[in-house]
């Protein structure tokens, strides 16, 4: 059997996993449709009456909308890094799981961005900041490293999927509308698997790998000296920059073993994403972990121990039970012990104590979010006098959380949609790898 | 019937606390006037008036009083102007330097300040005696001592009558209040002088408006005199950088390093845009070769 024609085989078998969906997954998209919906509603109640709809005020001008955006970017590095750096050492196992790493990155490119918008008041003047945006704020360059991340991250998507839209295209099997097989045909770009045309799709993702790890860096970095750049005690701190971009990571990478479960798992995928997968990038968690508790107790520790008032005043919200403790406590410790506990210790080691691990450090890390923006904004350096509770104290509102709902319920929409315009597994990369082996086998 | 022998004296109590409120309410309070001289650099002379009262053990302010002021001659009393006071009962009348007031045979101006009274306040009056003097201000420097003198003199016949004795301050006009550096009293001549700080920032023209002040002299009020000198520090304004942080422009560093980093990234994609439009180009190639092929 040749390889274009393992290639194809491969292609029908995986494809065939999914195509036709199942009923939970039609049951489920109507779910999401619905919590979108409402999502839309609050969207216009908000864009009608105005931020009064919210729990932002005066004071609390940040509120769950930045968590969430902070939150999906800090996502987006499930494909940047984990997909770039495995792609660039040419780590063999990464192949069945890189797709799903990519999906993740470009999805949340698109989403968390969309929260920044809600979160401002007046949002007809967004066209200011592309006419009057000065190269000096570190917001201009947030758009600016936004922009350019989510384009490289389309670029780096589609040149990994080029290959597979070739097989798609030469295949005779599968049951593809027409309309769809057009679409496939233009975006393989006349892909044949010629030596010449695999040395240059080698060298264009080899680029694309190598940008797209520092872009991440920046995007992530740039974001932390939004805050790090404020005099505000939790954000004034020279490694924000360093401490955002591994939260980021280990978010990513959680989310990414999330992604790898519910894929495995509902689309049947087992033959594919193994438990060796699980392990290998459980093991990377379980480094990121150790790494971003190392980041939080250098950070709190210093602040601690410098005694500055008003960071003092901070710090102390957070370790009150009548305050912050409680989500203090769940993010800081449990979103980082339990999942190094469940990947660090070999017993403990399974697929699914790996995904539940990787669930409390996702939850934990868009508490951790919420810590780093609430508290510092509920503490002015004035003190608040004769003010309404609900301007000294955030709460989010029901529209809010119906908008955070929608922004998720896009999320896995948007995963349910592009699964039916891409293979959800490198079918060109398996092949290869199947070839591979089988030939080495042979050898041997 | 015990009740009924109460009554004359509830009648008397009544009619006793009526008596007795009434008084209150017909007793007038006695308002304090005060008034003061001061004749200004340029030669106006001001009275200022202010006018309180004690209301129930607590001071206030007259507010939209109306007081008059007089000058007063041999012949009787001329009216300068009526003044009105303000939200803190206060009020001022400005005479111009040419407006002519008459003296007494001492040559002293006799001022009195009139408030008329109403239903609450008794009329008040006030008076003020003074005599108009000049004081002029020359600046000396000495073997590179910068000296500030006054003069202070009256004028009688058209002659210049120098006045001794009499204590002058001396300030460099600040921002926002005056920096006093000095103080002497008049010798026989009518001259007294103090050194001049040489520290003291002036303009870029190293300018300052040097204040010499009588106040509250039995004799002459408060007189001032304002003149302005170059011996001031000049003040060096720093360059605005025109390219920073707070402008409207940005570093130029700046902008250098988002233009090499944008273009690096951009670069690196417009190469990749590159490979894969050869890639296609290969492609079709073939393509083309197979089709010729075939036929």
């Amino acid at each position: 059997m040749s390889n274009q024609e393992i290639a194809q085989k491969k292609l029908v078998e995986i494809i065939s996993l999914y195509q036709k969906p199942s009923l939970f997954t039609k049951i489920f998209f109507v779910f999401l449709l619905l919590v979108v919906l409402l999502a839309v509603y609050c969207v216009i109640l908000q864009l009608i009456k105005g931020q009064v709809v919210t729990g932002m005020r005066d004071y609390v001008v940040w509120g769950i909308y930045d968590v969430n955006f902070i939150f999906f970017i800090g996502i987006s590095y499930a494909g940047a890094m984990i997909s770039g750096i495995l792609h660039l050492l040419n780590v063999e196992w990464r192949k069945p799981i890189i797709r799903i790493a990519e999906m993740i990155t470009v999805i949340s490119v698109i989403i968390g961005p969309a929260y920044i918008l809600l979160s401002m008041g007046r949002l007809d003047r967004i066209f200011n900041i592309f006419i009057h945006g000065r190269i000096q704020s570190p917001i201009v360059w947030d758009v600016i490293a936004i922009v350019t991340y989510l384009g490289c991250s389309i670029i780096f998507l589609y040149l990994a999927l080029i290959r597979d839209y070739a097989l798609i295209r030469d295949n005779t099997v599968l049951k593809i509308p027409r309309w769809q097989k057009y679409f496939y045909r233009k975006l393989a770009a006349t892909y044949m698997e010629l030596p010449e045309q695999k040395k240059l799709l080698g060298k264009a993702l080899t680029i694309m790998s190598a940008l797209i790890i520092p872009l991440a860096v920046i995007v992530h970095s740039v974001l932390a000296w939004i805050f790090g750049m404020t005099i505000r005690p939790g954000w004034h701190s020279t490694i924000f920059a360093p401490y955002f971009v591994v939260a980021a990571v280990y978010s990513g990478t959680a989310v990414l073993i999330i992604g790898m479960w519910v894929f495995r798992k509902y689309y049947h995928l087992q033959e594919y994403i193994t438990e060796k997968h699980f392990k290998y990038v459980g093991t990377i968690l379980l480094v990121l972990a150790a790494l971003y508790a190392y980041f939080t107790f250098s950070e709190y520790l210093t602040v601690w121990y410098g005694s500055e008032s008003w960071e003092l005043e901070v710090i102390h919200k957070l370790f009150d039970f009548n305050s912050y403790a409680y989500l203090f406590f769940f993010a800081a410790v449990g979103g980082v012990l339990i999942p190094i506990i469940l990947t660090g210790i070999p017993f403990l080691r399974t697929i699914n104590t790996i995904t539940i691990g990787s669930m409390v450090a996702v939850i934990g890390m868009w508490v951790k979010r919420y810590l780093i923006i609430i508290p510092t904004l509920e503490t002015p350096l004035l003190p608040l006098q004769d003010l309404r509770p609900e301007y000294a104290d955030y709460h989010a509102t029901w529209v809010e959380w119906s908008i955070t709902a929608g922004g998720f319920a896009v999320f896995f929409l948007f995963f349910i949609i592009f699964i039916k315009f891409m293979p959800i597994i490198p079918v060109a990369d398996i092949a290869e790898s199947h070839v591979k082996k089988d030939f080495i086998s042979e050898k041997l | 019937m015990k009740f009924q022998k109460i009554y004359p004296f509830i009648l008397v109590l009544f009619i006793l606390s009526w008596i007795t409120s009434s008084a209150q309410e017909t007793e007038l309070i006695t308002p304090r006037l005060g008034a003061s001289y001061v004749k200004l650099s340029d030669g106006t002379k001001t009275i200022s008036v202010s006018l309180l009262a004690n209301v129930d053990g607590e001071r206030v302010r007259l507010a939209n009083t109306d007081v008059q002021i007089f000058a007063l001659d041999e012949s009787g009393k001329i009216l300068l102007g009526d003044v009105l006071t303000d939200q803190v009962g206060k009020a001022t009348l400005s005479l111009s330097p040419d407006k002519l007031i008459p003296t007494n045979e001492n040559a002293y101006y006799t001022f009195e300040i009139l408030y008329p009274g109403n239903d609450q306040f008794t009329e008040a009056s006030s008076e003020i005696q003074v005599m108009d003097g000049f004081l002029e201000i020359i600046f000396a420097e000495v073997d590179s001592v910068k000296t500030v003198q006054a003069q202070i003199f009256t004028i009688d016949d058209g002659e210049k009558v120098f006045i001794p004795d009499v204590f002058v301050e001396f300030y460099i006009k600040r921002s926002f209040s005056l920096y006093p550096f000095g103080q002497e009293i008049t010798d026989d001549s009518g001259f007294c002088g103090v050194e001049f700080p040489t520290t003291m920032p002036g303009d870029t023209a190293g300018r300052l408006v040097v204040v010499a002040k009588i106040v509250d002299d039995d004799r002459f009020g408060t007189i001032e005199k304002a003149e302005e000198i170059d011996w001031g520090v000049p003040l060096v304004i720093q360059a605005k950088p025109t390219r920073g942080l707070g402008d409207t422009d940005a570093p130029l560093w700046m902008v250098y390093t988002l233009i090499v980093l944008l273009s690096g990234v951009w670069i690196n994609v417009l190469i990749v845009v590159g490979l894969v439009v050869r890639i296609n180009i290969i492609g079709k190639r073939k393509m083309k070769e197979k089709a010729g092929t075939l036929q």
